[in-house]
C-alpha cells in the first residue's frame, strides 16, 4: 500500500519517534493548526524548525527513481561547492516514518534545507512598492548580477527561478531556494529568468510604485514589460533606459549566449538607480488615484468571497452563493444572481441560472436565454455551442441559430473554426456555422490544422480540406503525413 | 487511456455516493473505535476530501484541480451533501467552508516498540446520518446526470474521466439487480477521450466472521449471493494503470483485471480503496 499526503502530514504534525536523524524537528502550523506547506506533483514542502532554526522539509510523496537520483545529486553538489547564493540541501535516505491507511509502516526519503534568514524577493519588492528605497533596490540588483555571473561560471541551473524562489538576506544578498528541479547543464533558462527579475527590479528603482504595477497588474511577462519600457522612453534619459531595453532585447533573442546575458544583467545593475521627477510626478498622480481607488475598492471588495480578473472591463465576483460582474472599483455592473459565471471574452460570457445556462453581453442582456444544459463560447470564431437534451447546436454571437444540425458532442474548434463533431459514436467535420463538411461516419477525426483534417474509417486514413474535398495520400502526401 | 494530466483547465471529478440509510446506525470499527457506520463513512469521506484539498495546496493558495460532489441517499431521496444544487464544488471553496471538527486519537506502534497517541482534527464537510431506506437508484440517477453533464462539457473532453465511489452497507430499496446494473452500465459508458467513468462500489463490513474482499479478480472470490453478484456487475473493471497499486494493497498473488468493488470492507480498507481509486491525483501537472 502506498502512502499518501495525509500520511506524511500526520508524521510531520506528530514528529516524536518519526524521524531517524532529524529527531527534534517540529512543524510550523497556521492558525487552524494545519502545517504550513506547499504541495507539488511529487513533493510536499513543510516549513519546520530544527535545532531552533527554520528549515524547509521536503517530503517525497510520490517520487520516481530519477527524482531521487537528482535530489541526491543536488545534495552532493551543494554540499561540496562553496557558494554564497545557495544553502546546501541534505538528502536523508529513508528518514521519515509514515503509517499508511492500513497501519503499515514505511520509511521515506526527505530533503532538508535551512531556510535562509531574510525575506522572499517578491514579498520584499511588494513591501518596497510605494517607498523610495533606491539604495536598497540598487544593492539587490548588484547581488542579482553577482548571482548571474556565478550561475554562468558554475553551470548551475536552478530550474525554476522566479522571485518567489529567491530570499534576500539581511545584507541584501540573494539566496536561492527550492532548487530541487535543478540540473547542472542548462543555466540559460535561469539567466533569462534572472534577467527578467533584474529588469523588474530596475523598473521598480525608477519609481517604487512600478513594482506594484508590475506585480498586481500582471505585467511581469516580458512582452508587457517591453511595452512599458517603450512608453518610458518618452520620459527617461537614454543612458538609463537603454541598458534596460538592451536587456529586454537580449531576453527576447533566444540565441543570445550566457555571456551576453550576464553582460546585460551586469550593465543594468551598474546603471544608477535614480528617480525621475517627471516620471515621479506622473506616477505619483497615478499612484494617488490608485491608492484612493484601492481604499474605496477594498471596502467594496470585502463583500466578495472571490474576485476574478478583468476581462472586457468586467470582473466576475462571488457574493455568498451567487455570482455577478463588477468593475475595478467593486461596483456591481451586472447583477443576475448567477449560479455560475465565466469570464467575459470578446463581449460575451456564459452564465448559469436556476433555469440553465445562457450567454450574456457586457450589458448583462441575455443573447441566448438561460434555458440550456450547457453552452461553450468560442470567442475566436464567434460561435456558441449550445447543448440541450443531449444535442449540441451552433449559435451566432447574437444568439441566432446557425443551423438546424445537432450533434452528440462538439469538440473545440480547430483552424478556420472547423470542429470535430460526434454523432452515435461516429465522427466528422462541421464548419463554423455547424454545417457538416463531411459525413459523420468516421471512426476518428483529428483536430483540423494546416488546412486539412485527417479522418479514419476502417483503419483507412482519409484527408479532407476545408470544403470537405477528399484527398488520397498520393494526391496530397504532405497532408497525409500529419498524424492523429 | 487514463493518462491525462490534471491541470486547472483540465480537472477531473470525484463523486461520492454515501448510503445514509437506517442500517448505517450499526457499529463498525474505525481504527480502535466502535462507532456507527454512518460516522465511520463520514470520517473516511472527509479524510478523502481533506487529502484532495491538500493535494491542491500551492504557493498562491488552493488551486482547483478537481470537481467534487457528494450525494447522500436515505429516507426516499438522494441529496447533495456539499451544496444545494446538482453542482460540483471546487477544493478552494471547500477549504474556506466553515465546518465542525472532530478530533480522532489513534495509537501508533513505533518500530522501537513504544506506542504514541496521535491526534488528528478531521473537518466534517459531510455529516453522518442514518435514517430510512436505501434509495441507491435515485443516487445513481443523480450521479449519472452530473457525470453526463460533466463529460459533455467541451472543456472536459480531454480530461481524466470522473471517478465515482459508492459506499453502502445494503441493497437498494428502489431498484433491483436488473435496473441497478443497467443504470451502472449507463454510468460506466460515459467518459472522456481519456477513458470511461470509473464506478467503484464498496460494501461496508457487516459480518465480522467473513473476510474482507477488495478488488476481486473473479466473481468466484466473493461469497455466492444475489447481492455480491449485483455489486460485482455494477462495478468498473479497473484499468491496468491501477494494477500495481491494487496488488500492493491486496498483498497477495492475484491476476488482473480487477473489479472496482469490495465486500465486507473495514474502515481502513475503505480509505485505502479510495486512495487507490483517486490515484488520478498523482497526475496533477
Amino acid at each position: 500500500m502506498s502512502v499518501i499526503l495525509s500520511d506524511f502530514i500526520e508524521s510531520v504534525l506528530n514528529p516524536n519517534g518519526r524521524f531517524r536523524e532529524l529527531e527534534g524537528i517540529y512543524p510550523v502550523v497556521d492558525n487552524r493548526g494545519e502545517p504550513v506547506m506547499v504541495v507539488t506533483e511529487k513533493t510536499a514542502d513543510f516549513e519546520t524548525v530544527f535545532h531552533g532554526r527554520e528549515h524547509f522539509l521536503r517530503c517525497l510523496v510520490s517520487p520516481q527513481t530519477q527524482d531521487i537520483d537528482r535530489l541526491k545529486d543536488i545534495s552532493l553538489y551543494t554540499n561540496h561547492i562553496e557558494c554564497p547564493f545557495i544553502v546546501p540541501s541534505i538528502f536523508y535516505d529513508g528518514e521519515i516514518l509514515v503509517f499508511d491507511s492500513q497501519g503499515r509502516t514505511h520509511y521515506r526519503d526527505v530533503v532538508l534545507q535551512e531556510k535562509p534568514r531574510g525575506q522572499r524577493l517578491d514579498q520584499m519588492l511588494d513591501n518596497l512598492a510605494g517607498k523610495e528605497e533606491f539604495k536598497v533596490l540598487g544593492k539587490i540588483l548588484e547581488g542579482l548580477s553577482d548571482l548571474a555571473l556565478w550561475i554562468a561560471e558554475n553551470d548551475f541551473s536552478h530550474g525554476n527561478l522566479h522571485s518567489r524562489n529567491v530570499i534576500v538576506d539581511p545584507l541584501l544578498k540573494p539566496i536561492l531556494i527550492n532548487y530541487t528541479k535543478s540540473s547542472r547543464d542548462d543555466p540559460q533558462k535561469d539567466l533569462r529568468s534572472l534577467g527578467l527579475i533584474c529588469a523588474c527590479v530596475y523598473l521598480t528603482s525608477c519609481h517604487p510604485a512600478l513594482y506594484e504595477v508590475l506585480l498586481h497588474e500582471r505585467l511581469l511577462s516580458l512582452s508587457r514589460m517591453s511595452n512599458l519600457a517603450a512608453e518610458l522612453r518618452q520620459i527617461m534619459q537614454p543612458e538609463d533606459l537603454d541598458p534596460l531595453l538592451q536587456l529586454l532585447d537580449s531576453l527576447d533573442q533566444r540565441e543570445d549566449s550566457s555571456i551576453l546575458l550576464v553582460k546585460r544583467i551586469n550593465e543594468i545593475s551598474a546603471t544608477p538607480t535614480r528617480s525621475y521627477p517627471s516620471l515621479m510626478a506622473y506616477l505619483e498622480a497615478a499612484r494617488h488615484v490608485r491608492a484612493e481607488h484601492a481604499e474605496r475598492r477594498s471596502e467594496k471588495m470585502n463583500r466578495y468571497s472571490f474576485i476574478g480578473e478583468m476581462h472586457d472591463m468586467l470582473i466576475r465576483a462571488r457574493e455568498g452563493d451567487h455570482w455577478c460582474y463588477i468593475d475595478k472599483h467593486g461596483d456591481i455592473m451586472i447583477t443576475g444572481n448567477f449560479l455560475r459565471a465565466t469570464d467575459f471574452s470578446e463581449g460575451r460570457a456564459v452564465v448559469e441560472t436556476d433555469k440553465g445556462y445562457g450567454l450574456i453581453d457586457t450589458g448583462g442582456v441575455f443573447v441566448i436565454d438561460p434555458l440550456y444544459d450547457d453552452i461553450e463560447w468560442d470567442c475566436m470564431f464567434n460561435i456558441a455551442v449550445v447543448t440541450s437534451d443531449g444535442k449540441s447546436k451552433f449559435y451566432s454571437r447574437d444568439g441566432l441559430p446557425l443551423s438546424e444540425f445537432g450533434y452528440d458532442r462538439v469538440f473545440p474548434a480547430g483552424e478556420e473554426g472547423i470542429c470535430v463533431v460526434m454523432n452515435d459514436g461516429k465522427y466528422g467535420y462541421v464548419n463554423r456555422r455547424g454545417i457538416p463538411i463531411t459525413e459523420i461516419i468516421y471512426d476518428e477525426a483529428s483536430k483540423f490544422r494546416y488546412g486539412f483534417g485527417t479522418l479514419k474509417l476502417d483503419n483507412r486514413i482519409i484527408i479532407v480540406d476545408n470544403q470537405g474535398q477528399v484527398f488520397t495520400d498520393e494526391e496530397n502526401p504532405a497532408a497525409a503525413a500529419k498524424p492523429f | 487511456m487514463y493518462s491525462a494530466r490534471i491541470t486547472r483547465l483540465n480537472p477531473t471529478a470525484f463523486i461520492f455516493l454515501i448510503d445514509r440509510s437506517g442500517s448505517m446506525e450499526e457499529k463498525m470499527y474505525f481504527y480502535d473505535y466502535l462507532i456507527p457506520k454512518a460516522e465511520a463513512v463520514a470520517l473516511v469521506t472527509n479524510m478523502m476530501i481533506r487529502e484532495i484539498i491538500n493535494r491542491c495546496r500551492r504557493e498562491e493558495g488552493i488551486a482547483d484541480y478537481f470537481d467534487i460532489a457528494a450525494i447522500g441517499y436515505s429516507a426516499g431521496e438522494a441529496r447533495m451533501l456539499l451544496g444545494e444544487r446538482e453542482a460540483f464544488v471546487k477544493p478552494s471553496a471547500l477549504d474556506v467552508t466553515n465546518c465542525r471538527k472532530r478530533t480522532i486519537n489513534r495509537q501508533r506502534l513505533l518500530p522501537d516498540g513504544t506506542t504514541t497517541m496521535v491526534s488528528e482534527d478531521i473537518r466534517f464537510w459531510v455529516e453522518p446520518k442514518a435514517e430510512g431506506n436505501t434509495p441507491m437508484r435515485a443516487a445513481f440517477e443523480k450521479a449519472l446526470s452530473m457525470a453526463e453533464k460533466w463529460c459533455r462539457r467541451t472543456a472536459n473532453a480531454n480530461s481524466y474521466p470522473p471517478t465515482i465511489f459508492n459506499i453502502t452497507d445494503g441493497e437498494a430499496s428502489d431498484g433491483d439487480h436488473t435496473s441497478m446494473t443497467e443504470l451502472a452500465e449507463r454510468i460506466k459508458s460515459l467518459g472522456t477521450r481519456d477513458g470511461n467513468v470509473l464506478l467503484i462500489n464498496m460494501n461496508l463490513s457487516c459480518d465480522s466472521g467473513s473476510e474482507t474482499i477488495v478488488f476481486p479478480s473473479s466473481r468466484l472470490q466473493l461469497p455466492a449471493s444475489r447481492y455480491t453478484d449485483m455489486l460485482y456487475d455494477m462495478s468498473s473493471v479497473m484499468p491496468p494503470e491501477y494494477n500495481e497499486a491494487i496488488l500492493n494493497m491486496k498483498g497477495e498473488e492475484d491476476r488482473p483485471p480487477f473489479r472496482g468493488m469490495s465486500y465486507n470492507t473495514t474502515a481502513a480498507d475503505l480509505f485505502a480503496m479510495m486512495n487507490i481509486g483517486s490515484r488520478s491525483m498523482e497526475k496533477i501537472l
